[in-house]
């Protein structure tokens, strides 16, 4: 018999909608830290970004019965999830004074193993990176939402230009041509820091 | 600073992590906040419908709803009338009533048949009950009792 760690997306889907709801935490157990990535980058806020983690699962997991199987489980989630962050950031813009600039987060904590691996151990390379990060997030967070995200799911996440025409619900054409602007406005960001 | 630069520059972003023990008791608060749902929604639901009740009666003109409302209660009045048995008390009383006026053996068998049809409210029919309530000469002759035994009832087939 198959462990749940073995089983395709697919086959997990399957045996929830059969009844074996356990099998979906298998599905929230694989995706959890790949949606944080995705949802944190465009709202750079944790406690957003914890709340629509919770909603995208939920959401997923009472959508199950009438997903069709046209796309992945992953495309599927994605999309969930890049909805829900870009309905929340509608909503920041409307509700401008509820929200301030001071709660978005520039600067997260960058994995140890890294830093390790990459020998960047001493606190003066490490004070570059971090300033580094801090202005790559300033000029990410200046990009429009849309975007913000073909740039989070191509360049971050690695997904292909047709996974996120899918997601994004756009051409193929539309999400290169966002991409390439997207890229454009980053460079200019970043020269002046960078020269 | 070209394309690739900038793209290598973002693939550290995904080094940018809220360190693992965030996710340790992930699972744990994923269910409780399923379950919180799960709670939330009845009320909202029930108060959602009352709302959109509410709302649509307030667009109903007043003599519409005054129409309304005096032919449903003519009706719910006519529905209780309708469905009142004759007489009061259960349909065991009912029967008994029937049962004056019979010789003594038939009213052994009638009484059998109506326990026996009681016993298992699948066997109970309901025009067989109406109409065991009608005068005695209809009754006089019962056809399906036969001697001591009850004969079963066809639903096709009334007194």
């Amino acid at each position: 018999m198959k462990s749940a760690e073995t089983c395709s997306d697919e086959e997990l889907m399957a045996s929830v909608l059969a009844g074996d709801i356990a099998a979906f935490d298998h599905l929230v157990l694989r995706y959890k830290e790949r949606l944080y990535g995705v949802i944190y980058n465009m709202t750079s806020n944790h406690e957003d970004t914890n709340d629509l983690l919770m909603e995208s699962f939920d959401k997923a997991f009472r959508s199950l019965p009438s997903f069709k199987g046209q796309a992945s489980f992953y495309t599927w989630i994605y999309r969930i999830a890049m909805n829900r962050a870009l309905n929340l950031l509608q909503k920041r813009k409307k509700n401008k004074n509820d929200f301030s600039l001071n709660d978005i987060q520039l600067e997260d904590a960058i994995q140890k193993e890294f830093l390790d691996a990459s020998s960047l151990v001493d606190p003066e390379r490490q004070t570059e990176l971090k300033e580094l990060q801090i202005k790559l997030n300033e000029s990410l967070q200046k990009l429009s939402d849309e975007h913000r995200a073909v740039v989070i799911l191509y360049d971050i996440e690695g997904l292909s230009h047709g996974d996120i025409g899918r997601i994004m619900n756009c051409s193929e054409g539309t999400v290169r041509s966002r991409l390439h602007y997207a890229h454009k406005q980053l460079q200019k960001g970043l020269a002046s820091y960078l020269k | 600073m070209n394309q690739k630069n900038i793209s290598d520059l973002l693939k550290l972003k995904k080094l940018e992590s809220p360190g693992p023990e965030y996710f340790e008791h992930f699972l744990e608060e994923f269910h409780r906040y399923q379950r919180a749902e799960i709670l939330a929604q009845p009320s909202e639901r029930l108060w959602a419908f009352w709302l959109r009740w509410f709302d649509w009666l307030s667009s109903v003109p007043r003599s519409v709803a005054l129409c309304g409302a005096t032919v449903a209660s003519f009706a719910i009045a006519g529905v209780i009338l309708i469905s009142q048995p004759h007489g009061s008390g259960s349909s065991f009383a009912q029967g008994d009533r029937v049962l004056e006026g019979f010789s003594p053996k038939r009213h052994q068998v009638i009484n059998a048949a109506v326990n026996y049809a009681y016993a298992d409210p699948s066997r109970q029919q309901p025009e067989l009950q109406r109409k065991v309530s009608v005068s005695e000469h209809d009754l006089s002759s019962p056809r399906y009792a036969t001697g001591e035994t009850v004969a079963p009832y066809e639903t096709s087939l009334t007194f």
